[in-house]
């Protein structure tokens, strides 16, 4: 899965989606989870696309347009839940032409923000609401 | 995702260089804070109107909000000494906060355990430039012209390293630093840390020609290029390459200066890099939004091509050429005509290549 087809399976269709790998229980659970940029990195929104740099590896990310409605959206108080519905309304239009399904935003931005608050990217936090 | 969204530093570079090009986003800047110092470095370009007020904390804050609404990632803070300033710690925290790439420029010598705590659990500066001039106090503080300099810095470079922040030293070869040079390097790799050097003194800004004197000979830059074999590798193009390269400068920008770069010194001048002092309007006075986009001065320096300049749209060596318009300003009076400063690296470059390849910079 990659930001880049992340684009490509929004836009249309005949991307096969593959599985974010949770079970029900762990997806229910990350729905829950609030998303939290990190408060060390360094980032900015160029023409569109966000551009990261985590400060312990020094190491710039850039982000694809769609990743970065996503990245938009997270601001520290809303749901992983919220950030779907938030994108489902976003690709609206898209979803009744059929050229993308619920099922495939949902999948994306749990892989997307998996992806992000991996130990080896440590980009955004998931936490718990207090 | 998978690596290739996670381009390497080098490529993403390229990525986010060329778009910031396209859009005008003044993605690196630099910060003067202030011009003061507490050394007095012989060959220092520094020279100004004191009297002059530096910017307020206020006004440095403003600058910071205005520059990150205009997407600027990189900011480098410099002086003068930007440690001297007694409002540091706002200023680099609210950089922090507002999700800046810091880097800092400094000469280390009032960075003491809780400064370095500070900057490693607060700032998490991206690196950390420390210029060092010599092996050993003799050297360093005959340039600096402060006594305890030398152990100051090295101190500094120490008390950072043991908090795992990036230093890189700054070294800058001169006539009296240059038989030590080697000497230097040891103690950088000692150090553990990594260095940059530099041998181009230029006049002081405002056109004082004094470090000119202490600038190395051109056999020592010679004899420099062919022992640190400074990337020679690109000095020997193919036919093919050297064309398409050619081409590419005619018709290329001057340099990134004003384009996706800009300079602020402390009194609030904006200009398009730290080493071009072509003032292109003042924070104090318009918006820094209103300034990158509407200053007639930028719009003029982003026209302009290489191959405007005569001497350079002549040249047979341009596909090697970094031409600098600051120091093209600063030695030979014109920002836009050719840098005298770059034509004589490229003939030491010359000299170098026809000694050790047996081959001229053109290829047949």
């Amino acid at each position: 899965m990659t930001v880049m087809q992340n684009r490509s399976n929004l836009a249309n269709n005949e991307f096969t989606v593959p599985s974010h790998g949770l079970s029900d229980n762990e997806k229910d659970e990350m729905l829950k989870k609030i998303v939290m940029k990190n408060e060390d990195i360094a980032w900015r929104v160029l023409d569109g696309e966000v551009i990261i740099i985590t400060p312990e590896d020094s190491v710039q990310h850039y982000i694809n347009e769609v990743g970065s409605t996503i990245w938009g959206f997270a601001d520290g108080k809303r749901t992983v839940q919220d950030i779907i519905d938030l994108m489902k309304e976003e690709y609206r239009e898209n979803i009744e032409k059929n050229l993308v399904s619920p099922e495939d935003i949902e999948n994306d931005v749990i892989i997307f923000l998996s992806e992000l608050s991996s130990e080896e990217k440590k980009i955004i936090s998931l936490e718990n609401r207090e | 995702m998978t690596q290739e969204d996670y381009i390497t530093v080098d490529s993403i570079n390229q990525y986010i260089e060329s778009k910031s090009w396209e859009k005008l986003i003044p993605l690196n800047a630099t910060f003067e804070l202030t011009y003061k110092c507490n050394e007095r470095c012989i060959h220092c370009y520094v020279e100004t109107p004191y009297e002059d007020t530096e910017l307020s904390t206020g006004e440095v804050f403003r600058v910071l909000e205005e520059l990150a609404e205009l997407q600027t990632l990189q900011i480098n803070f410099t002086g003068g000494e930007i440690f001297i300033r007694k409002d540091i710690r706002d200023i680099l925290q609210h950089a922090r906060d507002l999700k800046y790439n810091v880097t800092l420029s400094t000469n280390g010598i009032a960075i003491d355990e809780d400064m370095a705590d500070f900057l490693k659990e607060k700032i998490k500066p991206w690196d950390i430039g420390i210029s060092l001039y010599g092996s050993k106090p003799e050297i360093h503080d005959a340039v600096t012209r402060v006594k305890g300099s030398f152990e100051k810095t090295v101190n500094a470079i120490k008390l950072l390293r043991e908090r795992k922040i990036r230093v890189k030293a700054k070294i800058v070869v001169l006539s009296v630093n240059y038989e030590d040079y080697k000497n230097i390097k040891k103690l950088t790799d000692d150090l553990g840390i990594k260095h940059l050097i530099d041998f181009n003194i230029t006049p002081m800004l405002l056109g004082g020609k004094e470090p000119l004197s202490l600038r190395i000979s051109d056999e020592q830059i010679q004899e420099f290029i062919f022992n640190e074999a400074l990337g020679l590798e690109v000095y020997t193009l193919g036919k093919e390459r050297y064309d398409i390269e050619t081409k590419k400068k005619l018709d290329g920008i001057l340099c990134k200066a004003g384009v996706n770069f800009l300079n602020i010194t402390p009194f609030g001048e904006v200009t398009p890099c730290v080493q071009w002092y072509y003032p292109v309007g003042n924070v104090r006075k318009d918006s820094l939004h209103d300034i990158w986009y509407n200053s007639e001065k930028l719009a003029y320096i982003r026209k302009k091509r290489i191959k405007d300049i005569e001497k350079c749209n002549k040249c047979e060596y341009l596909a090697y050429c970094n031409r600098c318009s600051g120091t093209a300003l600063l030695v030979d009076g014109d920002s836009f005509a050719a840098s005298s400063l770059s034509c004589q690296y490229i003939d030491n470059v010359r000299a170098v290549i026809e000694k050790k390849y047996k081959k001229g910079l053109v290829p047949a």
